[in-house]
């Protein structure tokens, strides 16, 4: 997929990358790094993606559309087809979780229902404008005292010292978040597995 | 261009009347004093040499007031003011310039409760030549003194005073960047330019030339568009060259300080108490370890597509295989054959059975579950990993160990006591780095600009192309066409290098007058870089010389960037101390002529210089002598 266009953020999301671009420095003070840790990544919509996929994890809720007025945009022209790759097939795992019950009953209902939403998340537009935006605003919601983009904001210029909002401290919670969510999905899927699926039409 | 000034009449300006008298053209001292009219005479000598008869109205300052009044403001009634300026040329062919301005002075207040002053009817310029010979009048007489004379450019500084000085003096230390514009604009030579206009009139020929064969509304649109192109090409161009001209500043900069920074450090290396060296280590650790930090924690970041990677691969790919179907009819056939067997009455299309209920029933849920083939392809394609790994939580241990090792090291560089001698070695090596580090990101930003600009340079050039290609009519006078750019670049680069030159020389005299005004220890230095300098013994910052040392240096300055050769001065001494006769002695040996408005206190010791004291003439307002 190549993402194109502008994309719905949050405005803090918005004035972070806008930041990043601009290659922010802060050297007037030598208690911090010079040259900005996110800035570090290999493409700005990395950070885009990492924001989709914590809110994906925090949340693990299937999106929706939403309303928000504190809206801001970013545009990109950028391939990002293995990333959107996994999103669609962890969308996939989560539809099926949650729609598990449906196997019990008739295969084909259960099919039907599948497609629709495969059809769904399949569509590039869909993903740009439905998932993005959800999962972007849930990684903008206060989670303990800030939201996971005001620690990515925070993680830029850090003091030498081991800190909440560091570069690695960030990554391993994301690691963690992501690991639990796997997690709880295997457990519930493992469940579908030991079901008794017919395959064929 | 050397002229000499006869005489200069103002009669009602700002209610002053007076003649100054050059007799001749020569050297002259005008004693006025206070409030009788000597910033009224530079200023209303700038205001008519500067603005074109269309372009003055509201346009005179005085001082700080801009616009400021330049009508009576003590008359009530209709009032006609006019200044007589009366020269000669080289050749001796005299010239008088008039400027006539009528209108009235509203001394009422407006809404906002500042007066509402001057309501100017009109303003004439008139300009005879050769008594008579010729006569012109309107905006040619400015655009004539200025292409003949350079008047315009120069006035600012041939008409000088001291409120341009302290201007200078400004620029000079906080405002380089305007200097160095002013610098640019002197430096601009006018035949090259003239080649530059030719060029551009040429390539409007041939494209005008190239048009006749078109209708006239694609000609007019092709024209349009190519004028707007290159119009936009040629502002770029200029934004790249003032970008290029930043980097280079920032870059020179960070090298200076970079070179500061090593000779602090080879100091404090050689140094030969063990404390030093010792602290200089701790100093070495200390940052290095802050690198080490720094980079582990950029890793972080750059390794981000590696951490973001999900991990439950084999059960993704197993799950899919579950709930995909298999067996299907390949898409878009089985829509047809679908839709077809379920018309009426509903037949089978592969056997030609008829549909009973059961099977109507079967083949409706079929068209229901038959997936697309982007379903289809995403239900059967493996979820796979990518073999790389990146350890966050390793990385976070490693981080932990440099921080507990920095934090050690500090605490062991804190404890180093040194002598204030020894110490400010290190305080000017942190401070020298924390501006390198700040010259540095106006480096990288610069950069990161002009190479924005440096594409938009491209794509402005490759659109031009495009439309000379597109149109066959322009395709014959292509090859002349290109040749009209290569010609401008290679003007444009000889007019870089002579701009270069040119500013070398100007540093050069300036440097050599301000040597024999101030003294041998005192030079000055000029670069598009830096600015202007006063230096003492090869040591060059803006605070050598005192207030009265960059004053002269402003003085050298004007002169500079004057292209008129006489030089008059609204009181010339206030504030230069000492060096009263030197700046005498120098004005009066580089300009054939020198008019100087002093007040009576500035007399000793520097106008006996240019004239004998009874030749001093004191000016007196005329008005107040008839009444």
């Amino acid at each position: 997929m190549r993402l194109t266009g502008n994309v719905s953020m949050p405005e803090e999301l918005q004035s972070l990358l806008k930041s990043i671009r601009e290659k922010d420095t802060k050297p007037d003070d030598e208690t911090y790094n010079s040259e900005d840790y996110l800035a570090q990544v290999p493409r700005i919509v990395d950070v885009l993606l990492l924001c989709v996929f914590y809110g994906l994890y925090r949340t693990q809720e299937l999106p929706s559309p939403i309303l928000n007025d504190n809206l801001g945009s970013y545009e990109f022209n950028v391939g990002i087809d293995r990333e959107i790759t996994h999103l669609r097939n962890i969308l996939l795992m989560m539809w099926i979780s949650e729609n598990k019950d449906l196997l019990k009953g008739s295969i084909i209902d259960f099919r039907a229902k599948l497609y629709d939403f495969l059809k769904d998340i399949l569509d590039d537009s869909y993903i740009t404008h439905i998932v993005f935006p959800f999962y972007l605003f849930k990684a903008a919601e206060p989670y303990g005292d800030v939201s996971f983009i005001n620690r990515l904001d925070r993680s830029r210029f850090v003091e030498w010292e081991m800190k909440q909002h560091a570069p690695e401290r960030i990554a391993l919670e994301f690691k963690s978040r992501m690991d639990e969510f796997e997690a709880k999905l295997a457990d519930s899927l493992h469940e579908i597995m030991g079901e008794k699926v017919d395959g064929s039409v | 261009m050397s002229v000499r000034f006869l005489s200069v009449h103002v009669s009602g300006y700002r209610g002053r009347h007076f003649k100054l008298d050059m007799d001749d053209g020569k050297q002259s001292i005008f004693v006025m004093d206070g409030n009788t009219g000597k910033t009224t005479t530079i200023e209303l000598l700038r205001w008519c040499f500067r603005f074109k008869q269309t372009e003055a109205k509201y346009k005179f300052r005085h001082m700080w007031s801009s616009p400021s009044h330049v009508l009576d403001f003590a008359l009530e009634e209709k009032q006609k003011c006019w200044i007589e300026i009366q020269f000669e040329d080289d050749s001796g062919k005299h010239y008088k310039f008039i400027r006539e301005t009528i209108g009235k002075h509203d001394r009422s207040k407006a809404r906002n409760k500042e007066t509402k002053g001057d309501i100017i009817d009109s303003i004439t310029d008139t300009l005879e030549i050769d008594r008579g010979g010729d006569v012109l009048q309107g905006n040619k007489v400015n655009e004539f003194l200025n292409e003949k004379f350079r008047f315009g450019v120069s006035s600012d500084y041939f008409c000088f005073d001291g409120e341009k000085a302290r201007e200078m003096i400004r620029m000079a230390t906080s405002e380089v960047k305007s200097l160095i514009d002013l610098i640019r604009q002197r430096t601009t030579h006018a035949q090259v330019q003239l080649y530059m206009k030719r060029l551009e009139d040429l390539r409007d020929n041939l494209l005008t030339q190239s048009a006749a064969t078109l209708t006239d509304r694609a000609h007019r649109g092709i024209k349009t568009k190519l004028k707007t192109k290159r119009f936009d090409l040629s502002s770029h161009n200029a934004v790249v060259g003032n970008l290029e001209d930043e980097e280079a500043i920032y870059d020179s900069e960070v090298t200076k300080l970079t070179d500061d920074i090593r000779g602090l450090s080879e100091k404090i290396r050689s140094a030969e108490s063990e404390t030093i060296r010792r602290k200089a280590d701790l100093e070495h650790t200390r940052d290095l370890t802050r690198k080490e930090i720094s980079i582990l924690r950029a890793e972080v970041y750059n390794n981000c597509r590696i951490w973001m990677e999900p991990g439950f691969y084999n059960l993704v790919t197993k799950v899919k295989d579950v709930v995909r179907e298999r067996g299907h009819f390949p898409d878009p056939y089985h829509r047809d054959l679908i839709t077809e067997c379920l018309k009426k009455p509903p037949t089978c299309q592969i056997c030609g059975r008829v549909l009973d209920t059961n099977s109507l029933k079967r083949v409706k849920q079929l068209e229901v579950q038959i997936a697309t083939h982007d379903v289809q392809n995403f239900l059967s394609s493996k979820f796979v990993s990518e073999d790389t790994i990146y350890d966050v939580a390793r990385t976070r241990k490693e981080i932990q160990n440099q921080v507990k090792r920095l934090k050690l090291t500090e605490e062991n560089y804190g404890l180093i006591a040194l002598s204030s001698e020894d110490e400010s070695l290190f305080t000017e090596k942190s401070e020298n780095s924390r501006q390198r580090d700040v010259f540095h990101a106006k480096l990288i930003e610069t950069q990161t600009n002009l190479e924005s600009a440096r594409d938009y340079q491209k794509i402005l050039q490759h659109e031009i192309e495009q439309i000379l290609q597109k149109s066959t009519a322009f395709q014959k006078n292509k090859p002349l066409l290109d040749e009209i750019d290569k010609l401008e670049i290679a003007l444009d680069t000889a007019h870089d290098k002579m701009r270069k030159r040119t500013i070398e020389v100007i540093g050069e005299v300036i440097s050599r007058a301000a040597s024999s005004i101030l003294g041998k220890d005192f030079t000055a230095m000029l670069s598009e870089e830096d600015g202007l300098m006063l230096g003492e013994k090869g040591f060059y910052n803006a605070e050598i010389g005192g207030y009265s040392g960059r004053l002269i240096l402003s003085y050298l300055f004007a002169e500079a960037m004057s292209q008129v050769d006489p030089i008059i001065i609204d009181t010339p001494v206030g504030n230069v101390g000492t060096h009263r006769a030197a700046l005498a002695h120098h004005l009066a040996n580089n300009h054939s002529q020198v008019i100087l408005l002093c007040l009576p206190t500035e007399l000793g010791d520097f106008a006996e210089h240019f004239v004998n004291p009874e030749d001093f003439k004191t000016i007196r307002n005329l008005q107040e002598e008839k009444e």
